[in-house]
């Protein structure tokens, strides 16, 4: 018969080996996308050979990578601010009051995440271009992001009003100040950790998505992703590892911006859930 | 206070999916405009007996319940160790790369992907020594749940952390000292305590892998297609709008059902227990 102790020994050797695999699974390819941006061949090859800033250049010639960068940008951050505004006096309504049907509404609320994105995407194509007649990319592109960035500024922003300490809001009427007063005196404070926090990750979201843009696009408002996802299907170069390195850097700052707000162990534990 | 939000949700989300669901059944006309509003099942049969449909719609299953077991099975031992571990800096360094691997793009994730699944990539040039022969990763099934996985993976983490947390250590303390040893405790205390977390990680994983889209279309090269990306070719394709809208429903509809029918089943797992 196998000892316990044995037994717990091995185990614990499996479970350690087991770990230090999926760091490396986990880790290695960002490694793998920093290096090849450096790599002077036309089509990277293992191991890298040399150290070049080629590529960087070639990046910064090409205008439909600094046009997409700066739409990505401009439909981002104007949709995620857009989704805060509305998800603020949402939060209110449905965390103050009892109604009908609210449960039937907060389900709705969260639909855009179980909706592959390919479906929301031809239905926004057929939708705006068939029945509204909307033909401009812009509006359809920000219309889509707000909608795909909407249920996580609801979740973390509906957690911090539900969380407010209401004592606070009463003294201040009693004190005499009026509801827009109290707004900003006394709730805009307390929730402005979870407005930075929700929009921070909502920028995380919009600037990662293709299924749903692919779509949307026109010759002349073209996301990010998109160029690059065209760009990849014909050239295969380090090109694509500058652009690479700049998105490692925003998704740093974005996480850097959430672990000095709410940490980043907080949220880990209640912002992500998809 | 609640209506912009309506607004925003019903007329231009909801109602965009239902139109998509009239226009399925619609005609279509190249000629004349984007639809003809007679009704027909014409573009639900072209679609259903397609066998390349079908073979897609096998593979997307496959691929999906594949990195929703993977990422599990790598996914736990870290939320694990973040949960107990007694060293900070072990809990930090998990934590931080959970995170930063957690919300890496898609595009440094594939960049990478590409280089060391390719022909002469990483794995190939490791292999090379050893055996004469490559093996082919990329356009193929193995390729794109490798690199599902590798997204899916600190997702499942993230959200284990907590329901692993909140088991209570002296149930597992007092497991040890009746004479239980770690693998008796973990299967017999650890596992069925999260499963709760377990089950929300598996169905969260499995239904954001069943519509992935640009990771198999990257890593999958065109050989190898899942739904999502059959769906964006077909459509590209043609233009045709009834057939996309058909396409779209179908894979809403596989996407919503398979996932409610792995929640049921894993749902009666617990209760068995």
């Amino acid at each position: 018969m196998i000892s316990k102790r044995s037994v717990d020994i091995v185990s614990s050797y499996v479970v350690k080996i087991v770990l230090i695999i999926t760091i490396i699974f986990l880790f290695f390819p960002v490694i793998i996308s920093i290096t090849f941006a450096f790599d002077p061949r036309n089509f990277p090859t293992f191991p890298p050979i040399g150290f070049t800033l080629k590529w960087f250049e070639n990046f910064f010639r090409m205008r439909t990578f600094i046009e997409g960068l700066k739409w990505s940008l401009i439909i981002a951050v104007t949709a995620s601010g857009i989704s805060i505004c509305i998800a603020i006096p949402t939060s209110f309504a449905i965390t103050r009051n009892e109604f009908n049907g609210k449960n039937i509404l907060l389900a709705a609320f969260q639909s855009p995440l179980i909706v592959p994105g390919v479906v929301a995407g031809v239905a926004f194509l057929t939708f705006f271009r068939g029945f509204l007649n909307i033909y401009s990319a812009l509006t359809n592109l920000l219309i889509a992001h707000t909608i795909l960035t909407f249920p996580y500024t609801l979740r973390t922003i509906g957690a911090a009003i539900a969380g407010l300490d209401r004592t606070l809001e009463e003294a201040a009427y009693s004190l005499g100040a009026n509801p827009l007063s109290v707004f900003r005196h006394v709730i805009l404070p307390q929730i402005i950790p979870a407005m930075v926090s929700s929009f921070v990750f909502a920028l995380a979201i919009s600037l990662d998505d293709v299924a749903i843009s692919v779509f949307l696009t026109d010759p002349y408002v073209y996301t990010f992703p998109v160029t690059l996802m065209g760009y990849m299907k014909v050239t295969f170069d380090p090109t694509i590892g500058v652009a690479s390195i700049i998105l490692l850097v925003l998704t740093t700052i974005i996480i850097l911006i959430i672990d000095r707000l709410v940490g980043i162990d907080k949220f880990a534990a209640f912002g992500i859930q998809r | 206070m609640i209506f912009p939000a309506i607004i925003l949700i019903f007329p231009l989300f909801l109602i965009p999916l239902a139109s998509i669901l009239i226009i399925s059944l619609f005609k279509y006309s190249p000629l004349q405009s984007l639809w003809i509003p007679e009704f027909t099942i014409e573009n639900y049969t072209n679609v259903v007996t397609s066998p390349l449909f079908i073979d897609v719609l096998i593979s997307t299953i496959r691929i999906a319940v594949a990195v929703m077991v993977l990422s599990l099975i790598l996914g736990y031992p870290i939320a694990y160790y973040i949960a107990r571990s007694p060293s900070n800096f072990i809990k930090r360094t998990l934590l931080i790369i959970s995170v930063l691997t957690f919300f890496m793009s898609w595009v440094p994730r594939l960049f990478a992907w590409i280089i060391i699944l390719g022909k002469y990539g990483v794995i190939n040039t490791m292999l090379r020594l050893i055996t004469e022969e490559p093996i082919k990763l990329l356009g193929t099934d193995l390729g794109i749940i490798i690199g599902l996985t590798h997204a899916m993976t600190p997702l499942t983490a993230l959200i284990l952390i907590n329901p692993i947390k909140n088991i209570d250590l002296t149930l597992e303390e007092s497991a040890k000292s009746l004479g239980a040893d770690n693998i008796q405790t973990f299967f017999k205390i650890t596992l069925p305590l999260s499963l709760p977390g377990i089950i929300s990680a598996l169905i969260l994983t499995y239904s954001v892998a069943v519509s992935a889209f640009i990771t198999p279309m990257m890593l999958g090269q065109g050989i190898t297609l899942m739904m999502s990306n059959y769906v964006y070719t077909r459509f590209g394709e043609t233009l045709n709008f009834p057939l996309g809208a058909t396409l779209a429903v179908v894979l809403l509809t596989v996407a919503l059902t398979t996932s409610y029918i792995i929640n049921l089943s894993l749902g009666k797992l617990v209760k068995v227990r």
